[in-house]
């Protein structure tokens, strides 16, 4: 574990962008917060060394969020001319494409799992939930109500389905992000904010599962099946049944909740909880092979491999995740 | 004449995206498009400002912005030829999916 992060100047700016976005009254200033946000995390990404992943996502990350926030602002502009034609919903549309696109969603989503495969996890993490804030801000006030919904349908579904197959950790981290995504979207259709609530639990959630993956070195999903520490498997499956939501721990909360926003509506609905299901399946699938597999011990680990740093912290976190609907489900009643 | 001039930068706007997704040989390439599709979203800046009677500084800080973005991406491509030797975007392979 290294806490030595070189660029933690950044996260000043990355935090002021946000909050000049979501503090601002004109979509001018909105507009601004988003690109004082990439400004910053762009030299995050890089980090200090400069090889081939980084500046390759960094790159890719670069100039998706740039010709987005251009068309954010190129239709903020166009609200001037179009508020009493025919043409008035035009804008609307635009800056929801706009912001799905840099937020990810689905038929824009192919630059997400490439850019989070090149980062470290502290920057995965901030990619996945704090670079979201700022967006699904704006596209919760100025969202085209047929668009997005179709967009969130669609990223329920690519996100559970091209989930599937993937052994990389970042990438299975991506695809649950992207189908999250697409309940945030339901519960946006049906003017809820508690898309908020949502989107804070899904945060704390993916937060524990970077942190556990950082702390013990794990990318990959072959790593995961030599790891010899059964705690460690028990710490990371509870918190990737958690994130996708299986009813006793802390991810079906937010999921609970959006079930009651949308229960209106039976098809959005139960296109969104097959989703989900897909999703279960596949933590479920890796789960399995990793419990029930014959552990291969090298004999060159060394020995300290063994044993787990930051198992305390580890485990109270674990701890929130399991028993965490139970006080958090009081809150809502 | 007014509709007429709305409807240029949407022009310009348009052809700057297509040129931004089309072609995409080198990065250069599609910094200079970024640039003219910010140059497009400045034109209409001005004549949103003009047509409304608002004041004019906001396209000062909105030019400040994006030429700050511009010489991002311009450190961004000096970066990519130190490590990849030159600015082809065919050279992106590493994180394919």
């Amino acid at each position: 574990m290294n806490l030595y992060f070189p660029p933690f100047i950044y996260s000043f700016f990355l935090f002021t962008g946000t909050m000049i976005t979501v503090s601002s009254s004109s979509l001018f200033g909105a507009w601004m917060g988003l690109e004082i946000n990439l400004m910053s995390f762009i030299p995050m990404m890089i980090n200090s060394e400069n090889n081939k992943k980084s500046t390759e996502s960094a790159i890719k990350y670069f100039l998706i969020q740039a010709i987005a926030s251009g068309i954010v602002i190129f239709s903020a502009l166009y609200f001037y001319f179009f508020n009493s034609s025919t043409l008035s919903q035009v804008p609307n549309m635009l800056i929801t494409l706009a912001l799905s696109m840099k937020l990810g969603m689905a038929p824009f989503h192919f630059w997400f799992p490439e850019v989070l495969e090149g980062l470290n996890w502290i920057n995965s993490l901030i990619l996945l939930t704090w670079q979201k804030i700022s967006p699904l801000v704006i596209l919760s006030l100025f969202f085209y109500s047929k668009i997005l919904i179709t967009l969130a349908l669609t990223s329920a579904l690519l996100g559970a389905i091209s989930g599937i197959n993937q052994t990389s950790m970042r990438k299975i981290l991506a695809f649950s992000s992207i189908s999250h995504l697409g309940w945030i979207g339901g519960m946006m259709y049906f003017n809820s904010s508690l898309w908020l609530d949502y989107f804070m639990v899904y945060s704390f959630t993916s937060f524990i599962l970077c942190f556990s993956f950082w702390m013990l070195d794990l990318n990959y999903f072959s790593q995961l099946t030599m790891l010899k520490n059964l705690n460690a498997k028990f710490i990371i499956f509870i918190n990737l049944l958690s994130l996708g939501g299986l009813p006793p721990l802390l991810g079906f909360l937010p999921k609970w909740m959006a079930m009651m926003v949308i229960k209106t509506s039976f098809p959005i609905l139960m296109i969104l909880i097959l989703s989900s299901l897909i999703t279960l399946y596949f933590y479920t699938r890796l789960c399995f092979s990793t419990f029930t597999l014959y552990i291969q011990s090298m004999t060159w680990f060394k020995k300290e491999n063994s044993s787990m740093k930051n198992f305390f912290l580890l485990s109270i976190l674990t701890f929130f995740s399991i028993i965490g609907i139970m006080p958090m489900s009081l809150l809502y009643l | 004449m007014t509709v007429l001039l709305f409807f240029m930068p949407m022009f310009m706007f348009l052809v700057g995206t297509w040129i931004y997704i089309s072609k995409r040989k080198h990065l250069m390439n599609m910094l200079i498009s970024l640039e003219y599709l910010v140059l497009s979203i400045f034109m209409l800046l001005m004549l949103v400002t003009f047509l409304m009677g608002l004041e004019t500084y906001v396209s000062l800080i909105f030019l400040v912005a994006s030429v700050c973005e511009g010489s991002l991406g311009v450190g961004m491509m000096v970066g990519m030829v130190r490590s990849h030797g030159s600015d082809y975007i065919s050279s992106f392979n590493v994180l394919k999916c």
